[in-house]
């Protein structure tokens, strides 16, 4: 019944606009490029290779014929092969976290992979739930946040970053993680891993094809820019200042 | 002389974004490519080039042939060698050392032949004969052009499922009236197409930071059933 007060957190340079229906933002004419706790998650992965933890990187993304440019990035990282579960232009946006997880237990069953790792959220609804609800789809054990990763005889040792500061966990694999932002630092693709990314493979799906349905179970019932910040007051000196915090019942008189 | 006067026109583009380099499996050769220096190593796309710069990246199929060619002579001296999807040319410019009759780059990328004739210039060598067209899939005796192709090369063509059997139905064509076929490859998923009409002949380790992926590049003969 209440709105839903969407806080978006900005990249510079994109102004977020709230749709006239209050229904949603405007993505018309934004561009689009991988979420960057993606880009930490495909930068673990490349790193788990060199590593020789993985022998194979399959990168995923759910979206319109334009995610296959963020799988190509992925790819131009070091990923060695992609899926795009394509679905129709302009329905992107009912998309969300539950769907996309029953995609990724579908894909799960079909690639059989060790480790599954995901970026902690995506900073269009910032929603960090698809994670947790694709381990519990395929009853895995989950490491969400991760800020280290650690591998030794089919275990992880992870570290989280959670509200109270760090937790270590330990799981068996296979596993699904989620990427936090201090995990690493993403690599940036050069011309001649672009050049070959456009070489490998991307096999296309649909949601039809792995028998999900994707249809929408939550409904946005309003989206509202934040209410504007207030101008505060000025003071010249630091006496005033103490007068003013007495005055308005912040410190004692 | 289309060629040469193009790569007079890319020349300034290809020297300003590239460096004369060797590469560990082929010491012989200086080849114009691009290293982290380059403008270009951080770029998605370059500007003023309509096709990505291949030619620029020397890729471990085309190594392991040159390697393969460097160190077997006979496959080359007194014959007609044609390199399809030359790039940098090395290949060319190796069987022109090793006397060949003659030799043919082929790409579709006309930069990628300019850069071929500054490499042989690099390496002192007559510039090997270059065609700027798509050969696959043509009918032999328009890549014979020539009439006389003794033997061709392949490198790293073979990166998708569709390039690569496009390649060896063609391949296939060519082996009936007698061409000898040589693919280099570093083991590609595309190979599986064709693996029933492979028989490995060499195979070399890698080292550089480009083929992090691949331990190794191989030369497989091409065989006419």
């Amino acid at each position: 019944s209440s709105g839903i007060n969407a806080e978006w957190p900005l990249r510079p340079g994109v102004k977020v606009r709230v749709r006239p229906d209050q229904l949603g933002v405007v993505t018309d004419g934004v561009k689009h490029s991988m979420n960057p706790f993606d880009e930490n998650a495909v930068e673990e992965a490349v790193r788990m290779k060199q590593k020789k933890i993985v022998k194979e990187i399959i990168a995923v993304s759910c979206g319109p014929t334009q995610s296959q440019e963020t799988i190509r990035t992925a790819l131009a990282m070091g990923a060695d092969r992609g899926i795009h579960v394509e679905v129709p232009k302009g329905t992107e946006a009912d998309l969300q976290p539950l769907a996309v997880a029953k995609i990724f237990a579908k894909l799960i069953e079909k690639e059989q992979p060790d480790v599954v790792i995901l970026g902690k959220q995506a900073i269009d609804d910032d929603a960090n739930q698809t994670t947790q609800l694709l381990a519990g789809l395929v009853d895995w054990p989950q490491g969400t946040m991760a800020s280290a990763l650690e591998h030794s005889d089919g275990q992880l040792k992870i570290t989280r970053e959670i509200d109270g500061g760090l937790e270590d966990i330990k799981v068996k694999l296979p596993a699904i993680i989620s990427a936090d932002l201090r995990l690493n630092e993403p690599r940036y693709a050069t011309l001649p891993n672009i050049m070959k990314a456009k070489k490998k493979k991307i096999e296309k799906l649909s949601p039809g094809d792995l028998g999900v349905d994707i249809a929408p179970r939550l409904t946005v019932k309003k989206v509202v820019d934040p209410p504007v910040r207030q101008a505060g007051d000025k003071v010249p000196d630091v006496a005033t200042l103490l007068d003013k915090l007495k005055e308005k019942g912040h410190i004692k008189a | 002389a289309v060629v040469s006067t193009q790569s007079g026109h890319y020349g300034r583009v290809i020297k300003d974004n590239t460096k004369a380099k060797t590469k560990y499996l082929i010491p012989e050769l200086r080849l114009h490519l691009i290293d982290e220096t380059s403008p270009w190593y951080y770029k998605a796309k370059v500007e003023h080039l309509q096709l990505d710069p291949f030619w620029s990246v020397y890729w471990p199929g085309g190594q392991a042939l040159t390697r393969f060619v460097m160190d077997n002579p006979p496959l080359v001296r007194g014959r007609t060698v044609l390199d399809v999807g030359s790039g940098c040319g090395a290949l060319g410019i190796a069987a022109t050392q090793l006397q060949s009759k003659r030799a043919i780059c082929n790409d579709i990328d006309m930069v990628a032949l300019a850069a071929t004739a500054l490499n042989a210039q690099l390496n002192g060598t007559v510039c090997p004969g270059l065609v700027c067209m798509d050969l696959i899939g043509r009918e032999p005796v328009q890549v014979l052009p020539f009439n006389e192709t003794d033997v061709m090369f392949l490198g790293d063509m073979f990166y998708d499922e569709d390039t690569a059997t496009r390649v060896l139905n063609w391949c296939q064509e060519l082996a009936q009236i007698g061409v000898e076929i040589y693919i280099g490859d570093p083991g590609r998923w595309g190979l599986e197409v064709a693996k029933n009409r492979l028989l490995q002949v060499a195979s070399y380790p890698l080292q550089d930071t480009d083929s992090s992926e691949f331990t190794s590049t191989s030369v497989y003969q091409f065989l006419f059933s």
